[in-house]
């Protein structure tokens, strides 16, 4: 079972890629021989969140099975909650994904409190985009993490590749925080690797926001790790698993 | 299959890096690299330049059909970097290599015009880490590729990961900025060949952070004429270096 644990579906934003509709989406998966991806907006991530969570929700309506939908929500917006709220209980998303540079937040900030405390008692996953400065940086979202110790905290990106140490350290600090090593450099995955539990890694590409390759070197980058076979199944898809089921 | 020279990869033992000759040459061997050149690990960039230099300069004499030396020198040493860097040029150094975040400076502070002055008086190339913000940032480096205009800079890593939106736009406005390949994707290198020319594209490992297998990977997948292969994977470096 492998499940890319961090795609977006192709937008107007920033995509390297267009025309992708739900059925080209499920080819690429099928190419890279991956089971089952979560899919985040990026048009959310910039403009009108709801909309786009709708949007989100049709696409991944084409194989719920497969296709499986994180929402966004912009914890500036008074109606933050009551968004959440509807995502997980009526739309039937199954996590959160933030990106705190790009909808301008910083994760220490309080009005994140109600946002966290209802991600909580939802018992739902959150994926935070990670390792830009200025907000962005995994010790910030640790701060997170260590206020909502019940809240699984994904970072997208393991610390990218200047502050993939700092990851490290965030997630010996916080249990609560797993890791998708997306942009982490090799070198930097396998320290990562040597100090924390391989049951905190997820197997994540980014795919949809750019390069078609991105799924094959992301899958090569995990299995030039030389790690055990039970370990590689964990990080591809094991854990992803786990951490939905575990709601 | 075309002659391939790594633009840039790192060799030594420092607090993270275990790079080791024999490591990279069987690491080469492995991916079929025919050339590299190399410059100092981690703690040699910051500081202890001369340890670190002489490591790559050794190795690049013991090994001259395999290396070429890139010396470094943290520009806040002021006049004992100038003559570290006279010394490794004596001692064979090809190029110089400055890593703005981890040696303390803002690109483009007029601090290091001196050791770019040295470059156009030596006619070498200069590696510039760049991508890592605040110091080491694309258009940082356009301002001081303006300002001299006949030293050849490389944009490392074309300013992954924060500013790889900058990175083509901003080499465009200086002719004398090259971009190398490590870290980016097809589609970015694809785009930066679409933006600077076949020209000023040339292929990087940026070993041991990254791995030879990752970017080889990345390379295979990359779409290119067999010309232009050959320019991005070896020609282009080597002309840099005047070896062509």
């Amino acid at each position: 079972m492998i499940v890319d644990a961090h795609t977006h579906m192709p937008g107007h934003a920033l995509s390297l890629i267009s025309g992708y509709d739900s059925s080209q989406f499920l080819e690429l998966l099928d190419q890279n021989k991956i089971d089952k991806a979560w899919v985040f907006t990026l048009d959310g991530l910039y403009f009108d969140p709801s909309l786009h969570n709708d949007v989100l929700q049709e696409y991944c309506a084409a194989d719920p099975d497969r296709l499986i939908p994180f929402c966004t929500v912009h914890p500036r917006y008074p109606n933050v909650v009551e968004e959440l709220r509807r995502c997980i209980l009526i739309l039937g998303m199954k996590g959160v994904k933030l990106h705190p540079w790009a909808q301008a937040f910083s994760p220490l900030e309080s009005i994140m409190d109600p946002l966290g405390e209802e991600m909580e008692s939802l018992g739902v996953p959150v994926m935070f985009h990670d390792g830009t400065p200025p907000y962005s940086s995994p010790l910030q979202i640790a701060y997170f993490a260590l206020k909502h110790p019940r809240l699984k905290i994904i970072l997208g990106h393991a610390g990218l590749h200047d502050l993939w140490k700092e990851a490290l350290f965030a997630a010996e600090l916080c249990k609560n925080i797993f890791l998708v090593p997306s942009g982490t450099p090799p070198y930097g995955l396998k320290r990562i690797i040597s100090q924390i539990s391989v049951e905190r890694i997820l197997f994540g590409t980014d795919a949809g926001f750019g390069d078609p390759y991105w799924q094959p070197f992301q899958l090569n980058k995990i299995l030039s790790l030389g790690l055990p076979a039970n370990e590689i199944e964990l990080i591809l898809g094991g854990n992803a698993e786990r951490i939905l089921a575990d709601r | 299959m075309s002659f391939i020279v790594d633009c840039h990869c790192h060799v030594g033992v420092g607090h993270d890096y275990q790079q080791t000759v024999e490591k990279q040459i069987s690491e080469m061997d492995t991916f079929g690299i025919d050339r590299a050149v190399i410059c100092p690990v981690d703690r040699f960039i910051a500081v202890d330049n001369r340890e670190g230099n002489d490591y790559v300069l050794k190795i690049a004499q013991i090994h001259p059909n395999r290396f070429y030396a890139f010396a470094t020198a943290n520009p806040w040493y002021g006049e004992k970097a100038l003559s570290e860097l006279r010394r490794a040029f004596d001692q064979g150094a090809r190029g110089i290599k400055l890593h703005p975040s981890l040696q303390g400076f803002l690109l483009c502070d007029d601090l290091v015009y001196p050791i770019i002055e040295l470059a156009g008086e030596k006619k070498v190339p200069i590696y510039f880490h760049t991508g890592t913000p605040a110091f080491a940032q694309p258009m940082q480096l356009v301002e001081l590729a303006l300002r001299f205009p006949q030293v050849k800079m490389i944009m490392g890593h074309m300013g992954s990961t924060d500013f790889w939106l900058d990175a083509v736009p901003s080499a465009q406005l200086a002719t004398n900025i090259y971009v190398d390949t490590s870290w980016s994707l097809p589609d970015k290198v694809h785009r930066a060949i679409k933006g600077l020319g076949i020209d000023r594209v040339l292929f990087s490992s940026d070993s041991p952070l990254s791995s030879y297998s990752v970017e080889m990977g990345c390379r295979n997948a990359t779409i290119l004429s067999e010309e232009e292969q050959n320019r991005v994977m070896g020609k282009n470096i080597l002309r840099l270096l005047g070896e062509e």
